[in-house]
């Protein structure tokens, strides 16, 4: 059931030392600072760790793993809050090509994606960055040409793409093209978020031409550009698992230490209980998100992936809300780590999809799968 | 239960809208203003409330107010909050630093500190919380030792709003380190520019100015500062802050934020979603339930009855009315609710705080336990 467990293991205690060597939250605190919230250097070491390959074919300088470890990964990322485009470059970018590219698009872009020379992303979603409205970009034929227009909403990392995967419009099809952020008439809007670990942008599309070797997909696109939200959706589950594990801890710690009316205030009953329902909610994010990544592709991959995203997004908010309400005051000074992730909770609970349009995807697929009468 | 407003009441509420309307134009963002520019413009606007006898109109009529029912403070509470607090710090002076000086202060204290509260000319900050005594706040470590005429000052203050804008600190210190805790705490009236006073920022999620902690190292102050007996100010101050429990309106900032969250899916065309209505519907539920409790309470003041399980009971509802809202609108408005300076995200910081500053949540469920099950609790 559990393949490669050994090196599941090596592979967090080697992802989870460098990112706390290299991003604990005194410097997290310092990028998230500037304009751009990356770490260059980091990012290159991610490559040289093999994190950006993971699961992409040694025919594309990948080594051919699975979700397994790539879940290890971004629950690692989750706990620092690392402002690194690994989800995006890997899970969106490099997903996107590897799902609805052909083996020219794979061999021009994976490569150095995977060796951390470009990095990339995906724009899936409508102006308002809800999967289910109508996508607010769009293709259209002139003179020969396919042209590119309209805004793509809440783009995560867009600001640090070379190229992304931009879902748009195409007569009564999506289309799923390959857009260079650098390319005449693509604009990066950035935004400022109440997530301040995190940078995402709107990208506006003005007349972009897009070569006929861009154009990706030619099958069904439009479950192409479902699954790939899918997959998002389960990545940010598991980035909410490993930033519940390091809620627990620490709001455990705190409240082990902080004495009022001469106790501990762990000693209270009322605080007992914030202690036990946030492991509750850290156990059962990390067995759903879990079960979803290691059940991709399989016969209940769509409904595990609809319950670990509805499922993890309101609980690691709803855990962050009780960890402050341990920590009291302190809880939201800026000095103090918790309300990062607080507020990192609650734009995960929003991206790709809030935990109701997750709740819809579930009654969906179970409406689908149970025979009728 | 009859909540109706008389025509008064109406036309009072009516003629303040009006005031407020023509005074302040969009006002959720006051708090992003910067602090000094924030605090002269709420000395600028309180000033008018006073020419109106709209600043301390439950107060007694010696005392620069006009004796009014606190229905009137009540309606006037729900309109300020509703458009952004602009008295800011000096809703403390109005509801509960001047009847605390009314209570226990002396002939002189009353003459200036009053005069000048009920003319809207001066801010406060009150210095209770310590960095070790936060729920516990009678553990309050800050010392006033006596010497001749003076006392002489040491400790530090936390989480002491406008400090930076104040001229007047409402300070808690501990005069006599015997027996109950309780019983060694005096209050001090004590000018926030005395020497020796170092007021810093405490940077938080909320806005720049929100907090601050204040250093008190050798403070000299008269023996005329302190108000009220030595050593009796913790039965003062818990008299007066059973008042503050429903001082801020918060129900009524949130159903209006609410307002604009129902206003903002309207004009998506979501509101015939039955999903959307079951979100509003229940989050303005969660505001008028604590807006009724609050009105129990003020029914059973006028009434001369003891309202202290409805205070209680509102200051819960209150906190889950701010939280639902804040529920509402992410869940609503989506990624969307998550830019920096929407209302969202002024809502946002609104609601995770409720459940802590004032008295946490969990402490306010004691209190009502207490209330319950008396000493078998």
């Amino acid at each position: 059931m559990e393949p490669n467990d050994e090196l599941a293991d090596e592979l967090r205690a080697s992802t989870r030392k460098a990112l706390d060597d290299r991003m604990p939250t005194s410097v997290l605190r310092g990028v998230i600072d500037t304009d751009d919230r990356f770490d260059r250097g980091l990012y290159a070491l991610a490559a040289d760790l093999g994190w950006l390959g993971l699961t992409l074919p040694e025919s594309v300088g990948g080594v051919g793993g699975t979700w397994h470890e790539l879940a290890v990964v971004i629950e690692e990322l989750g706990r620092s809050m690392a402002p690194l485009p690994v989800v995006s470059s890997v899970v969106l970018g490099a997903g996107a090509v590897l799902l609805a590219g052909d083996d020219d698009q794979q061999q021009r872009l994976l490569p150095d994606l995977a060796g951390g020379r470009t990095i990339a992303t995906a724009a899936l979603t409508a102006a308002s960055g809800r999967p289910a409205d109508g996508l607010t970009a769009r293709l259209e034929r002139r003179d020969g040409a396919v042209v590119l227009s309209g805004v793509s909403g809440f783009v995560t990392d867009a600001h640090l793409a070379t190229w992304m995967v931009v879902a748009a419009v195409d007569g009564a099809d999506v289309g799923l093209v390959v857009v260079d952020a650098a390319a005449p008439g693509v604009r990066i809007e950035r935004l400022d978020t109440t997530d301040v670990t995190r940078r995402l942008a709107h990208v506006h599309f003005d007349g972009v031409v897009i070569e006929a070797v861009d154009v990706l997909g030619g099958g069904d696109n439009v479950e192409m550009r479902r699954e790939l939200l899918r997959r998002a959706g389960v990545a940010i589950a598991l980035d909410s698992v490993g930033g519940l594990g390091r809620v627990v801890e620490t709001t455990v710690e705190y409240v082990a230490e902080r004495e009022q009316f001469g106790r501990k205030v762990g000693s209270f009953q009322a605080v007992k209980h914030h202690c036990a329902n946030l492991l509750i909610l850290s156990e059962t994010s990390r067995v759903a998100a879990r079960a979803a990544a290691d059940g991709i592709g399989g016969a209940r991959w769509p409904e595990w992936a609809a319950v670990a995203s509805s499922y993890c997004g309101d609980a690691y908010t709803e855990a962050t809300r009780i960890a402050v309400q341990c920590f009291g005051g302190v809880g939201f000074t800026w000095e103090y780590d918790i309300h990062f992730f607080m507020k990192r909770a609650r734009l995960s609970q929003q991206l790709f999809g809030n935990p109701t349009h997750h709740r819809q995807l579930l009654v969906d697929e179970l409406r689908f799968a149970t025979p009728v009468g | 239960m009859h909540f109706d407003f008389s025509d008064d009441e109406l036309a009072f509420r009516k003629e303040l809208k009006e005031f407020l309307d023509g005074e302040l134009p969009v006002y959720f963002e006051f708090f992003d203003l910067p602090p000094e520019e924030r605090a002269e413009r709420s000395m600028a606007f309180v000033q008018l409330l006073s020419e109106r006898g709209w600043l301390t109109p439950a107060w007694p009529v010696e005392y620069g107010g006009s004796a009014q029912a606190p229905w009137q403070q009540m309606i006037l509470a729900e309109e300020m909050v509703a458009h952004g607090e602009p008295r800011t710090g000096q809703y403390m002076n109005v509801n509960w630093i001047g009847p605390a000086i009314i209570l226990a202060g002396t002939p002189e204290q009353k003459a200036y500190h009053l005069t000048r509260i009920s003319k809207g000319d001066v801010l406060w900050c009150q210095g209770f919380s310590e960095p070790d005594a936060g729920s516990d706040l009678a553990a309050l470590r800050t010392t006033a030792v006596r010497d001749g005429d003076e006392y002489v000052i040491n400790g530090e203050k936390i989480w002491t709003s406008n400090a930076g804008i104040a001229e007047f600190c409402f300070l808690l210190a501990r005069t006599n380190a015997e027996g109950r805790k309780q019983d060694g705490i005096s209050i001090f009236l004590v000018p926030v520019a005395t020497p020796g006073i170092e007021v810093g920022d405490i940077e938080s999620v909320l806005h720049p100015g929100a907090f601050h902690h204040v250093l008190f190292t050798d403070v000299r102050v008269p023996a005329s500062c302190r108000l009220g007996p030595e050593n009796e100010g913790f039965s003062i101050v818990r008299t007066l802050l059973a008042n503050e429990r429903t001082g801020v309106a918060r129900y009524h900032r949130a159903a209006g934020y609410l307002d604009r969250i129902a206003t903002w899916c309207a004009e998506r065309d979501l509101l015939d979603d039955s999903a959307v209505i079951e979100t509003l519907a229940s989050a303005r539920a969660a505001c008028e339930a604590a807006r009724l409790l609050v009105y129990q309470v003020y029914d059973e003041k006028t009434r001369g009855l003891d309202p202290d399980v409805s205070a209680w009971a509102y200051r819960t509802a209150a906190v889950r009315a701010e939280r639902v809202v804040n529920e509402a609108a992410f869940t609503l408005m989506g990624a969307e609710g998550l830019a920096r300076h929407s209302f969202a995200d002024s809502q946002f910081e609104w609601a995770v705080t409720a459940g802590v500053a004032g008295g946490s949540y969990e402490m306010q469920l004691n209190s009502l336990a207490r209330v319950l099950l008396g000493s078998k609790g």
